[in-house]
């Protein structure tokens, strides 16, 4: 559990941080979003103290961060950055030892674990253990960023726009192996990014930043029904919100299964564990009211008409 | 490559001389082998340049192994010369490398550089060229025909001071460079920790390396003196006006702004990112710089090295002027003599050891620069 109390952080006569509170409960993924400059790395990096805060507490499993030395205190807490914080001398194994390899653990099991999380990773080992960081495609090296943060099993990982020099495809996939890997490892997690579609994507909480204060924190649906102001609404993307809105509903919570079931062929079909988002483009692009929606191997399990993708039904 | 041609038949490819003072006759390619050994190399020669104009893959290789046999040859070519023309009687009688046979060499290394990009040839092709050229230059001089030119004269009449000089500029050199490197490098760590000092002491460096290096040496004279004189165990330790202690110094002197600016350079111009993620991962200050700063400046630190070595390598030679010995003394006395050769023999080593230095170097930096561990 991370809590922030009255956190706030000068440089000079300016605040990047103003008065900030705020508690990560253990495996939550919290996300800080807000335009660039408003203080989300500052904040990020007084956790582990790569800066430290000017005012206010910050603790740690309810323990002061200022009790622990920062060295340690920062191996315990996984940092991923941009892809470019890679050690460009060092081998892709050796860059994923790194903090295995602060904290003494011998060499085998850091051998152990490197293969593990390449595997966790999707990074074929063989393959790709003693490339050099530049022989890397820019997703390939974030995956590694990423393996690194995780080496020594922390509990909190602290990610500063991970993925935010990646192209959208790639990004999208990795977004996706992300939340994947959250719900095995369920770790505390506080993530960075100037993007809000991200932001909804990802976190389990999302707060939004501006001028070094907290605007607004909730779930993604809160701030999609509700969002506290103007600027909250602009950083949801004004008319585009009712799309962000449908992108967070899965077709599956939608559609009716009590109807027979239509012959497979048809083509306008949509799988069950995409969003009201693709339905609804899929109906646009087939210009059609009803798609048949079916499973991963293609089975036809239910129906999703424009009633029931409109019908708020259950939630 | 064409041009190359034009010197081999339009200026003496070599001299005779009765002794070291009368200037030489020049003697030209046709008075050595007639008309028709003239046509015969030149022919051969034309059809090479003709293959250069519209290079393939494939005639760019010929013209490669041309010019091999061109370099091969050219130590066989003046031995010839050598036995034909230099009366062997006279002991001072002694032959002279021409201008046609410097501008050939010249010529051929030119071609031989235009050819490794244009075939992209390894580290390793070079190399062996230069060796083969190395061994028929080394047979020719052991095979004694060579011993009437000049420069070989020259050489036997000196050779114990000539290894002597050659290793005297050689420690020179490397002790400047090592000293310069301990100081630079301690400046650019003190450089990197306040930015007050940054100016003044860049300020200062490059002052001391726009005084001309005979001024520098002339500075330095009077107060070495006089320490010498007031220290007995400087002057024990051999430190006086004039001999290696100005030298070493000024050299020093000159390497400290190309050191210490790059090795700045070089610490400061690792990616902050970097840095950021070792400090995120939690290492340690000690840990950042030896596994992380330095590793990663290293490459264009040994650039650095690189610049001062063989600049000191040029410098060092200069400081013959004030007694500091070294392949330099060659080069004056040949000046003071006239004698082209004299100067040659402390040139050509001087120019070889810069070349090795500035290969070496390279290939390390490179070696470090693609992911080689130290
Ligand atoms: N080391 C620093 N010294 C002075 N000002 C800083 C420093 N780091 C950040 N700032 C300032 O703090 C503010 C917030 O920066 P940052 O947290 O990096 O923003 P964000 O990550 O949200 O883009 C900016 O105005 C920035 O100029
Ligand atoms: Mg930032």
């Amino acid at each position: 559990m991370i809590e922030l109390r009255n956190v706030t952080k000068r440089f000079g006569d300016e605040r990047a941080v103003n008065d900030f509170s705020l508690t990560v409960e253990d495996g939550e993924f919290c996300v800080l979003v807000g335009t660039s400059g408003c203080g989300k790395s500052t904040t990020l990096r007084m956790i582990n103290r790569l800066i430290e805060h000017s005012d206010g507490q910050i603790l740690i499993d309810r323990q002061q961060i200022r009790s622990f030395n920062p060295q340690a205190l920062r191996r315990r807490i996984g940092y991923a950055i941009q892809s470019t914080g890679l050690f460009p001398h060092w081998s892709v194994a050796r860059n994923i030892g790194t903090v295995p390899r602060l904290l003494k653990w011998d060499k085998p099991r850091i051998e152990a674990r490197v293969r593990e999380l390449m595997e966790l990773l999707g990074l074929d080992h063989d393959n790709f253990a003693e490339r050099m960081p530049s022989q890397l495609s820019g997703g390939q090296a974030q995956r590694v960023g990423v393996a690194r943060a995780l080496a020594a099993d922390p509990d909190t990982l602290l990610m500063d726009e991970p993925f935010g020099a990646l192209d959208p495809i790639t990004r999208v996939n990795l977004q996706e192996e992300l939340l994947r890997l959250q719900s095995r490892l369920k770790k505390t997690i506080v993530f960075v990014t100037h993007d809000m579609d991200e932001a909804l994507k990802l976190a389990d909480r999302i707060v939004v930043m501006d001028a070094g204060r907290i605007v607004q924190q909730g779930t993604p649906s809160d701030l999609l029904s509700a969002p506290a102001n103007a600027f909250v609404e602009s950083l949801l993307g004004g008319a585009d919100r009712g799309l962000k809105q449908a992108g967070l509903i899965r077709v599956s919570s939608r559609m009716r299964t009590d109807l027979p079931a239509p012959q497979a062929v048809d083509p306008a079909t949509v799988a069950a564990d995409d969003t009201l988002r693709v339905a609804l483009s899929l109906m646009l692009w087939h210009r059609c009211d009803t798609l048949t929606v079916v499973d991963r191997s293609n089975t036809p399990v239910g129906q999703l008409s424009l009633r029931d993708l409109l019908h708020s039904g259950s939630s | 490559m064409g041009l190359s041609l034009l010197a081999l038949l339009g200026l003496p490819l070599a001299s005779s001389q009765p002794n070291r003072i009368v200037p030489g006759e020049g003697v030209f390619l046709w008075e050595m082998v007639g008309w028709v050994g003239a046509l015969g190399i030149a022919l051969p020669w034309l059809a090479a340049v003709g293959l250069a104009v519209r290079p393939t893959r494939g005639r760019s290789w010929a013209v490669l192994g041309f010019v091999v046999l061109i370099l091969i040859s050219v130590p066989w070519g003046l031995a010839a010369f050598c036995l034909a023309y230099v009366d062997l009687e006279q002991p001072y009688a002694r032959g002279g490398i021409g201008a046609g046979t410097w501008v050939v060499l010249f010529l051929t290394g030119l071609c031989l550089v235009e050819l490794r990009s244009r075939l992209s040839l390894s580290r390793r092709h070079i190399v062996s060229i230069l060796a083969l050229t190395l061994i028929a230059w080394a047979t020719a001089l052991s095979s004694g025909w060579l011993e009437p030119l000049a420069l070989v004269r020259e050489y036997a009449s000196r050779s114990d001071q000539f290894l002597a000089a050659v290793l005297y500029h050689l420690a020179l050199v490397g002790a400047a460079v090592a000293i310069s490197l301990v100081i630079g490098f301690s400046l650019a760590l003190a450089l990197r920790h306040s930015e007050r000092l940054r100016t003044p002491v860049f300020g200062v460096l490059s002052v001391i390396q726009t005084i001309p290096s005979l001024a520098l040496f002339g500075l330095l004279l009077a107060p070495l003196a006089w320490l010498s004189s007031r220290y007995e165990w400087l002057s024990d330790l051999g430190v006086q006006g004039i001999g290696w202690a100005p030298a070493l110094i000024a050299l020093v002197g000159y390497s400290l702004l190309p050191m210490t600016r790059n090795a700045y350079v070089a610490l400061e111009g690792v990616p902050a990112v970097v840095i950021e993620s070792a400090r995120g991962m939690g290492m340690g200050p000690g840990h950042i710089f030896f596994q992380v700063r330095l590793p990663l400046a290293l490459p264009v630190l040994l650039e650095a090295i690189r610049i001062t070595t063989i600049q000191a390598i040029g410098l060092a030679a200069v400081a013959a002027l004030i007694g500091a010995g070294g392949l330099g003394t060659f080069i004056f006395q040949g000046l003071g003599q006239s004698a082209m050769d004299l100067i040659v023999l402390g040139a050509l080593p001087i120019l070889v050891m810069a070349l090795i230095a500035d290969a070496a170097f390279s290939a390390l930096a490179s070696h470090f620069r693609q992911g080689g561990r130290p």
